[in-house]
């Protein structure tokens, strides 16, 4: 139209370049392998995650992590040159900000070919399993069981027995020891006393998980991640004093560990934990469910729940009902609830708090201690109370 | 081996795209006369749409912006004596080594493992092209301005030679697409 040439040598390079482009362009073979320096870690631990690269080109790459893992050192997305027969290694540091099972190798590749005219895309994913487990809190000393199981242990047993601890003074009978007659006693009534002790014995202590519901803010942790917090830091406490510890995970999925003892129950407990969701469901459960060897006689039943659902809250009522030593650590949802503006909503949320603390009063009338445990509380103090509140209601535990 | 944002690379880059551009907008505004205004006007707008391209990380405007440059160009080259202008091999050099520069520079908004090697690589590639295209240009200028070039045979050769051109491409296309 313009009869002007210089338009044709103007596009003619543009030309050249498109049809050099797609003459040599080819199909991207682009590798990627992700290599975890371990499977298992603890809340808040670094994790070296590598990943290997061959191919040819410009690549781009953006790993896919799931919510839990972050990258603290490298880069989640970033490019890279790679040359035929040469792979690149990229050392890359996750940290695991929260418990649980995750899949990672996830990826996304985008490749170009050398004039920028094509675009590859694709997603791999190599599922590597990183198991995160709850990093647990220190106890000094765990909560000691009103009944003894009949192996030795660490807990000073209310039986009289041969042991360390002095328990009361009777009358020498034939076949007592010789050993365990108290001299200074015998001598001022003139007659021979001896010394009795209280054995050393293990408890079993079953932890109860209520998983029916959870109260939590959207994207962070809730009620249920501070009971798999507290059941972990519990169960190691236990298993180091050589009780037997068992698991019940009562909620939509019932779980179940019967108690045993050594390191690999805590490692069956803590994968146990891991596992722990809460899975909706509306049929009635209670206690029959629970397979009767999971509940030994005389355990120590420590039932962490947010006592916002009636068919854990009757369970437990029914356990102690059955006489077994049941102490309720409340993992309190009221953090997580807030009262809506507006005041027929205040009077609600009052009224749920006063059928809250109802609720609380109704376990302590049967002699179940019931302790709350929030955010920022340490496990410690809160076993504290509940041994406080066993010494001043010791008489009221039938 | 680790990755890092090079940040002075991206910038370096998006301001050695401007360079070329700004300088074709200045080789076709130059001696224009009454037409200085509308050619410097329009590339300026090319400039512009670069600038933003550069600034928003959006590779879609960096095409539209070589579009604009080369708009200006054609505004003087139609105000122009029916002679055959001898910085066409130029602008085309500038038109090309601008368009990778900014897709360069947009590139390196991603972390970058061995960032100097690529950046240098690919800056080297772009200087390549950009003379390439230079002696792309300077061939078909030169085809051009041969005495048998005239006339309505040689209206008709140019039509052949585009419909050729632009036939190979699409075959290229089509053929890359079927083995997909």
């Amino acid at each position: 139209m313009l009869g002007r040439p210089e338009l044709v040598a103007l596009g003619a390079p543009f030309a050249a370049l498109v049809a050099l482009g797609l003459t040599l362009a080819h199909d991207p073979t682009v590798g990627v392998e992700l290599d975890l320096d371990r499977d298992r870690a603890i809340e808040g631990d670094v994790v070296d995650l590598t990943v290997t690269l061959t191919g040819e080109g410009l690549v781009e790459l953006a790993l896919i992590l799931p919510a839990g893992v972050e990258v603290v050192e490298g880069k989640r997305a970033f490019a890279v040159r790679l040359r035929r027969g040469e792979p690149e290694t990229l050392e890359l540091r996750v940290r695991c900000a929260r418990w649980g099972v995750y899949t990672l190798g996830e990826t996304a590749v985008r490749a170009h070919d050398r004039f920028g005219l094509y675009t590859w895309e694709g997603r791999r994913a190599d599922h590597l399993r990183l198991k995160v487990f709850p990093r647990p809190e220190l106890l000094r000393e765990p909560l000691a069981p009103l009944e003894t199981q009949a192996t030795t242990g660490n807990h000073v047993a209310r039986a009289a027995g041969d042991g360390i601890e002095f328990a009361d003074l009777r009358a020498y009978v034939p076949g007592d020891r010789v050993r365990n007659v108290n001299w200074r006693a015998s001598a001022r009534r003139g007659e021979l006393w001896v010394n009795q002790m209280h054995p050393e014995r293990n408890a079993d202590v079953v932890l109860f998980l209520d998983t029916f519901t959870e109260a939590a803010h959207y994207g962070a942790g809730g009620t249920l991640d501070y009971g798999v917090r507290a059941a972990a830091a519990l169960a190691a406490q236990y298993l180091e004093h050589r009780d037997r510890v068992g698991l019940v995970s009562f909620g939509g999925i019932l779980n179940w560990l019967v108690p045993a003892s050594g390191v690999v129950q805590r490692y069956r407990i803590v994968d146990a934990l891991l596992d722990t969701e809460i899975v909706l469901n509306y049929a009635w459960k209670d206690v029959e469910i629970i397979p009767r060897g999971t509940l030994p006689p005389k355990a120590l039943i420590l039932a962490l729940t947010p006592l916002l659902d009636e068919r854990a809250v009757a369970t437990l009522l029914d356990l102690r009902a059955r006489g077994f030593d049941l102490t309720v650590i409340e993992i309190s949802p009221v953090p997580y609830v807030a009262a809506a503006p507006g005041r027929a909503d205040g009077v609600a949320y009052r009224l749920w708090l006063l059928r809250r603390e109802l609720l609380r009063s109704r376990y302590r009338s049967v002699g179940v201690p019931i302790v709350e445990w929030r955010e920022g509380t340490s496990a410690a103090a809160v076993l504290e109370e509940v041994r406080a509140w066993r010494r001043v209601h010791r008489f009221a535990r039938a | 081996m680790a990755t890092r944002s090079p940040v002075r690379a991206r910038i370096g880059t998006g301001a050695a795209a401007l360079v070329p551009a700004a300088a074709l907008t200045v080789t076709a505004a130059r001696g224009a006369g009454d037409w200085t205004w509308p050619i410097a006007g329009v590339a300026l707008a090319g400039v512009a749409v670069a600038v933003v391209a550069l600034v928003l990380g959006r590779a879609g405007l960096v095409g539209p912006a070589l579009i604009l440059l080369a708009a200006g160009y054609t505004t003087r080259l139609a105000g122009l004596d029916p002679g055959l202008d001898g910085r066409t091999p130029l602008v085309a050099a500038e038109l090309v080594a601008s368009g990778e520069l900014a897709y360069l520079s947009i590139a390196l908004r991603l972390p970058v493992a061995q960032a100097r090697a690529l950046v240098a690589g690919r800056a080297a590639f772009a200087v390549f092209e950009a003379l390439g295209a230079a002696v792309v240009a300077a061939v078909v200028l030169a085809a051009a301005g041969l005495p048998a070039a005239g006339g309505a045979s040689g209206d008709a050769l140019g039509v052949f030679g585009a419909a050729v051109a632009l036939g190979l491409v699409a075959l290229l296309a089509r053929r890359r697409a079927s083995s997909r």
